[in-house]
C-alpha cells in the first residue's frame, strides 16, 4: 500500500490579480447592534467585501478546520497570484498554522486595481503550485529514509485548489492545460533531484467565485480525469456566504470529515437590549461541529443515520447527525468505554454558542451526548471531552456488551484473601507513577528511553514484595521503612548508606530493648512465636529484601554486610572473613562506627565456641519458623541445587513479585547474553561468591538456598 | 452434542441459534443458556432446501443488531460452525467469542500471562481520561497450584469437587486481586506494554452490582496511541524528575500535554464570514469607545485584542468607510459622554 495520499500536501492558489478588487456585492450592515444610541449619531454604513476578501476569508476558514482537526501530517502551502507568484509559507510542520498565513496575507495587501491587468494572471500561481507539489515534505522525507528498500511505497500525491474569477469555460480548460503540460515538465526536471519528487496524482479544484447579481460565465463540473496524473473539477459559486459554504462542503470532502449538531445547550444569555438593561436568561442552543465521519461510522452502519436527524447532501441542505447535550453530572471521574475519539472544529468558531461550549469544556468539562433512536429510544453515543486545550469528540459504546455479567473478581482465584496490602501497593503505584520527558536531542546516547527506566525500577522496586500483610514483617514495621525505601534505589549515595545503616542499628537497638514486633499470628496456634523468634524471622526477611538488591552496587552490598554484622546471630563463618577482608582492603566508613566495632568484637570472640553447634541449631529453628508461617515456602532442599533455575519456583505456594520478576528477568537475560557462570549456578538469581572457601570449608550452600521469597 | 461442549467450557460465551432454508429465522437470541438452546433445535422441523447465503445475511443483520460495530475484532473472529444435521437443513450457530477467544484471559501473573505484558507505570484515571480503545478482556486471575489447576475454572461435571477446589483457589494470594484492588481504591490504571509500540491499560471496573473486575484495555497500536500522554517511549519514573511533577500533595498533574499550537477555539481568531461576526467585534470597540474617556486602559486592551485580528482583516476591505465611520463614531461617543 502507497503512503501519503492525496490530502497529504494541499497547495492554495488565491488569484491577486485587479479584477479580484471588485465588489462581492453582499452588503454588511454594521449598524444593527448600535440601534439603542442616542440621537445625533451619525448611522454606520454597510460594508461589502471584494472577491479577494472572500476569497482570503473562505480559504483560511479551510485551513483552520484543516489544522484543527489533523493539527499534523495534512499540509498547506499558499500562493498568491498576480504578475507573479508569492509563495506564503512552506510545506514544513512549523509553517503551518492560520496566524502565520494571517500575517503574511497582510504583507500581501489587498489587490491594486492600478495595476496592468495584461501582466497579471492565476497561472503564475498554478505553476508554482505544481512545483511546489513536487517538492518532498518533510514526512515524505523521513518515510523514504526509514523505508529504505521499499521507499517506493512513499508516493507523491497533492491537491490544488485555485480561488480564481474565470472568463469563460475556454478559459477554465486552458488553465488545466496548463496545469497538466506544468506537471509533465516538473516531473522530468523531479525524477534527477533528491529534493524533489515526481508528482504521481494531482486533483485540480477550481473555484471560480463570481460577485452577486451575475450570471456566471463559467458552468459547474464535476470531476474528470484531464490525464492520469491530473483531474479536474470545476464549481462555479458566488462570491460571500455561498463561497463559504462551498468550501467548508470540500474541507469534509477531502479530509473525510462529518458534522454533528449538539442541540439543546443550555445557555445563559446576556440579553442587551438597552445599554442599561441586562436580563439574564436560559435558552437553548445548537452548535455544529467537525470532525472525522469515523465518529459516525455506528451510525453509518446501522442505518440510524437518518433518524439521527440528518439531512442528505444532494438535496442541497447540510448533512449534519444531530446529538442532545445531557448536563454532566459534577466532577465524576470515569472511564468510560470509548471506542474512538476524534479532534473537533466548531463551524462557527466566533459565535456566542460555539465559544460557550468549547470554554466549557476548555475548562475540563465533559458532556455526554445522547443519541435518538429507531426505535425511539435513547442512547448515549458520545461524550465531548478535552485534553489538553484540544477538544475530541468520543465515541462511547452503546451497544450490549459481550463482557455483560462477568464474575467479580472476588469469586475468583485468591478471591477470599483478606489481608492484601492495598494500601501499601497503592503507595507504591504512586510512586510509580509517570510522567512525559522531554525528547533530548542526544537521547540515543543518553541510554535507555524513559519508558524501559520505568519498567527497570518498577522490576527493582518489586524484586521482594509480599502481598498480604500475614506474609510480611518489615513491611509491617515503621522503623524499616528508611532502609525499605533506599535499597531500592539504582545507586545509594553515601548519606543513602548511612541512613540504612542507621536503621538497622536501630532494630538492634529494639531487639535490645525486646520491643515486640507485628509479627502475624495468623494460622499458627497459641500466641506464636516467642520474642527472639520474631526477631529471627525479621531479620531473615530483611536480609531477603536487601539480598535481592546486593547486586546493584557496592552500597548496596555494604547494607548486607552491615545486617548480616548487626543481627542478633553471630553470622557463618565465610561471611565474616569476607567481611573482615573487605575492612582490610578499604576502610570501611561503617567502620566507624563505634557501635557497631564494637558488636563485631563481641561475635569474634564468640563465634569461635559456637561455630558449628549454632549452625546446627539454626538450621533446625530455620525450617520451624517456616511452620509457623502458613504462608512460607517449603523446607529448603539443603544441597546445591543446579537445577533449580530450570524449575522456577513457580508451584511453590507463597506468590510474591520477586518470584515474578526473577522469573521475568531469567527469560530476558538468556535471550540477550550468554549467562554469567555464576548466575547460571546461582540460586534466586544470587550468585554465591568465594564458593571455594565454602568447598574448603566442607560447609553446604544453605544460606544461598534459603532465601526464596 | 456442540452445546454441551460449549456449556462445559465457554459458559460465558454467547450463542444464538438460526435455522435456515430459503428462508431464515432467529430461532434464539443470543444467550447463555444453552438449556434454550437445546430445546430449541430438539423442536426444529425440516424446511425446504439450503439457501446459505440469505442465513449469512440474516446473521449479520442479527449480529449488527445486537452488537453493533464497534469493535472490529468481533467481526474477524466470528466463528461460524455449520453443522450438518440433515440433507436438506443446516442449523446454524454464531457463537460471539468473547471478542477473541482469548477474551478471558488467564491471566496467571501480569507478568507471564501473556509473553510480552509488561506493565510500564501508573497512571492516574483523570489523566487517561477515556482513552479510547480497540478492544476490551476480562483478565480472570487463574490458581497458582497445580491441583487447583487440574480442576480450574470451566469444569463443570463434578461440581462438589469444583467448589472445594475453587475455595481452596480463593485462599491463595494472586496478584491480580491485590493489583485489582490498589487501582480501585487509587483511582488509577496501570499502563501496560504488549508489544513494540502497543499498549493498553489495566484498570478496576465495577458494575451496578457492585461486582468489581480487572479489565485490561488495548489502544491501538502506535508510539503515541494517545495525543495527550505523548509518546510512551517518553513516559519515565516520577524519581527521575528533578521535581514532583505530581507535586507533594498531589495538586497537580504533569498531564495532559498541551499541543505546541493552540486550536482555532482556544485562541482569538478572527472570522468575519458571518456578518454577526463582524458586527460583534465593531461593536465590541463602539461599546469601549463609549465609555471614553474614564476607560482608556480598558479601550485600549480591548483595541489592541481586536486590531491584532483586524489588521490582518481590515486590509482586505474595497472600502475603507467602515473604518472612517468608526472613528466618526468614536469621537461623537467621547463627546456625547462628555
Amino acid at each position: 500500500m502507497k503512503m501519503f495520499s492525496v490530502s497529504h500536501k494541499t497547495a492554495f492558489v488565491v488569484d491577486h490579480c485587479p479584477y479580484m478588487a471588485e465588489s462581492s456585492r453582499q452588503q454588511v450592515e454594521c449598524d444593527v447592534l448600535t440601534k439603542s444610541r442616542g440621537q445625533g449619531m451619525i448611522p454606520l454604513a454597510p460594508v461589502s467585501k471584494s472577491l479577494w476578501t472572500c476569497a482570503v476569508e473562505c480559504s483560511m476558514e479551510y485551513c483552520r478546520i484543516l489544522y484543527d482537526v489533523y493539527p499534523l501530517k495534512k499540509l498547506i502551502n499558499y500562493i498568491v497570484s498576480d504578475s507573479e507568484f508569492h509563495i506564503l509559507n512552506s510545506w514544513r510542520q512549523e509553517d503551518q498554522s492560520t496566524h502565520e498565513l494571517m500575517s503574511a496575507l497582510a504583507a500581501v495587501g489587498p489587490p491594486n486595481p492600478q495595476e496592468d491587468p495584461e501582466c497579471c494572471s492565476v497561472l503564475h500561481g498554478l505553476v508554482a503550485a505544481v512545483e511546489s507539489l513536487c517538492k518532498i515534505t518533510e514526512y515524505q522525507h523521513e518515510a523514504r529514509t526509514t523505508l529504505m528498500d521499499t521507499a517506493d511505497r512513499v508516493a507523491n500525491r497533492g491537491r490544488i485548489i485555485c480561488l480564481t474569477n474565470a472568463k469563460s469555460d475556454t478559459h477554465v480548460r486552458m488553465l488545466e492545460d496548463c496545469v497538466q503540460e506544468t506537471i509533465l515538465e516538473q516531473n522530468k526536471m523531479a525524477a534527477g533531484s533528491d529534493r524533489l519528487m515526481p508528482i504521481q496524482q494531482c486533483e485540480l479544484v477550481l473555484v471560480h467565485i463570481f460577485p452577486q447579481g451575475e450570471d456566471t460565465l463559467v458552468s459547474d463540473r464535476p470531476k474528470k480525469e484531464v490525464s492520469s496524473l491530473l483531474t479536474s473539477e470545476v464549481h462555479s459559486v458566488r462570491a460571500g456566504r455561498h463561497l463559504a459554504t462551498k468550501l467548508n462542503i470540500l474541507v469534509q470532502q477531502h479530509f473525510d470529515l462529518a458534522s454533528t449538531t449538539i442541540t439543546n445547550i443550555p445557555m445563559k444569555v446576556r440579553l442587551l437590549s438597552s445599554e442599561e438593561q441586562h436580563a439574564n436568561t436560559s435558552a437553548n442552543y445548537d452548535v455544529e461541529l467537525l470532525h472525522h465521519r469515523d465518529a459516525h461510522l455506528e451510525f453509518f452502519k446501522s442505518g440510524d443515520l437518518h433518524m439521527a436527524g440528518s439531512t442528505s447532501r444532494d438535496s442541497g441542505l447540510k448533512e449534519t447527525v444531530t446529538l442532545k447535550w445531557c448536563t454532566p453530572r459534577t466532577n465524576s471521574v470515569e472511564l468510560h468505554y470509548c471506542t474512538g475519539a476524534y479532534r473537533i472544529s466548531p463551524t462557527d468558531v466566533n459565535s456566542r454558542p460555539s465559544s460557550c461550549l468549547t470554554n466549557f469544556l476548555l475548562n475540563g468539562r465533559s458532556v455526554l451526548l445522547e443519541q435518538p433512536r429507531k426505535s425511539g429510544s435513547k442512547v448515549i453515543s458520545h461524550m465531548l471531552s478535552s485534553h489538553g486545550g484540544e477538544i475530541f469528540l468520543h465515541v462511547l459504546n452503546s451497544t450490549r456488551s459481550t463482557l455483560e455479567d462477568p464474575p467479580s473478581i472476588s469469586e475468583g482465584c485468591g478471591g477470599r484473601v483478606t489481608d492484601y496490602r492495598i494500601t501499601d501497593f497503592g503507595e507504591f503505584m504512586r510512586e510509580n507513577r509517570l510522567t512525559p520527558v522531554p525528547e533530548s536531542p542526544d537521547a540515543e546516547a543518553s541510554g535507555k528511553p524513559p519508558a524501559e527506566k520505568a519498567k527497570a525500577q518498577l522490576e527493582r522496586y518489586t524484586r521482594y514484595w509480599p502481598m498480604i500483610i500475614s506474609q510480611t514483617t518489615i513491611f509491617n514495621m515503621q522503623a524499616v521503612v528508611p532502609l525499605a525505601n533506599l535499597i531500592v534505589k539504582e545507586s545509594l549515595s553515601e548519606e543513602d548508606l548511612l541512613t540504612c545503616q542507621k536503621t538497622v542499628y536501630n532494630l538492634v537497638d529494639m531487639e535490645r530493648k525486646n520491643d515486640p514486633l507485628p509479627i502475624s499470628t495468623v494460622g499458627s496456634r497459641g500466641k506464636g512465636p516467642k520474642r527472639d523468634e520474631q526477631y529471627r524471622i525479621m531479620w531473615n526477611e530483611l536480609e531477603t529484601l536487601v539480598k535481592t538488591h546486593v547486586a546493584g552496587s557496592e552500597r548496596h552490598q555494604r547494607v548486607l554486610d552491615c545486617i548480616i554484622a548487626c543481627r542478633s546471630k553471630p553470622p557463618e563463618e565465610e561471611e565474616r572473613k569476607k567481611r573482615g577482608r573487605k575492612r582490610e582492603d578499604k576502610e570501611d566508613k561503617a567502620e566507624k562506627n563505634i557501635n557497631k566495632d564494637s558488636e563485631d568484637k563481641s561475635w569474634q570472640e564468640s563465634e569461635r565456641l559456637k561455630g558449628a553447634v549454632e549452625r546446627v541449631k539454626e538450621e533446625q529453628r530455620e525450617s520451624e519458623v517456616i511452620k509457623d508461617s502458613p504462608d512460607s515456602p517449603e523446607p529448603l532442599n539443603k544441597k546445591p541445587r543446579l537445577e533449580e533455575i530450570q524449575l522456577p519456583e513457580k508451584a511453590k505456594g507463597p506468590v510474591s513479585l520477586l518470584t515474578m520478576w526473577t522469573n521475568r528477568i531469567t527469560v530476558a537475560n538468556s535471550r540477550k547474553h550468554q549467562e554469567f557462570a555464576g548466575r547460571i549456578s546461582s540460586v534466586n538469581n544470587k550468585a554465591e561468591l568465594y564458593q571455594h572457601l565454602k568447598d574448603e570449608n566442607g560447609m553446604d550452600l544453605h544460606e544461598n538456598g534459603k532465601a526464596t521469597r | 452434542m456442540l452445546f454441551e461442549h460449549m456449556a462445559t467450557n465457554y459458559r460465558l460465551e454467547f450463542t444464538s441459534l438460526v435455522a435456515f432454508s430459503s428462508l431464515w429465522e432467529l430461532l434464539v437470541p443470543f444467550t447463555r443458556d444453552y438449556n434454550t438452546l437445546q430445546e430449541a433445535l430438539s423442536n426444529l422441523e425440516d424446511y425446504d432446501k439450503t439457501c446459505l447465503e440469505a442465513a449469512l445475511h440474516g446473521v449479520s443483520n442479527v449480529v449488527q443488531q445486537e452488537w453493533g460495530h464497534a469493535c472490529p475484532t468481533q467481526v474477524i473472529y466470528q466463528a461460524m460452525i455449520l453443522i450438518d444435521l440433515d440433507v436438506l437443513l443446516y442449523v446454524l450457530y454464531t457463537a460471539i467469542p468473547h471478542q477473541a477467544v482469548n477474551e478471558y484471559i488467564k491471566l496467571n501473573y501480569v507478568t507471564n500471562c501473556v509473553p510480552d505484558l509488561e506493565i510500564v507505570g501508573f497512571i492516574e484515571i483523570g489523566d487517561i481520561s477515556s482513552p479510547p480503545v480497540m478492544s476490551r478482556h476480562l483478565v480472570l486471575p487463574i490458581a497458582v497450584n497445580k491441583e487447583v489447576d487440574d480442576v480450574g475454572p470451566g469444569t463443570t461435571e463434578e461440581p462438589e469437587e469444583e467448589t472445594s477446589a475453587n475455595q481452596q483457589a480463593g485462599k491463595v494470594p494472586n496478584f491480580c486481586v491485590l493489583l485489582h484492588g490498589s487501582l480501585k481504591v487509587e483511582g488509577m490504571v496501570a499502563l501496560v506494554q504488549l508489544g513494540p509500540e502497543w499498549y493498553g491499560m489495566l484498570y478496576s471496573q465495577a458494575d451496578s452490582k457492585k461486582k468489581s473486575n480487572l479489565m485490561m484495555s488495548l489502544f491501538e497500536p502506535g508510539p503515541e496511541p494517545l495525543p495527550w500522554l505523548g509518546k510512551v517511549s517518553q513516559l519515565g519514573p516520577i524519581s527521575d524528575a528533578a521535581e514532583n511533577p505530581y507535586g507533594e500533595d498531589d495538586s497537580k498533574s504533569p498531564f495532559p500535554l498541551q499541543p505546541k499550537i493552540k486550536r482555532s477555539y482556544a485562541q482569538n481568531v478572527t472570522v468575519w464570514i458571518k456578518a454577526s461576526g463582524l458586527q460583534t467585534d465593531v461593536q465590541k470597540i463602539l461599546r469601549n469607545a463609549r465609555k471614553l474617556p474614564e476607560k482608556t486602559q480598558t479601550f485600549y486592551k480591548v483595541v489592541t485584542r481586536e486590531s491584532a485580528g483586524m489588521d490582518t482583516l481590515l486590509f482586505m476591505f474595497s472600502r475603507l468607510k467602515m473604518v472612517e465611520n468608526m472613528e466618526v463614531e468614536s469621537i461623537h461617543s467621547i463627546m456625547d459622554v462628555n
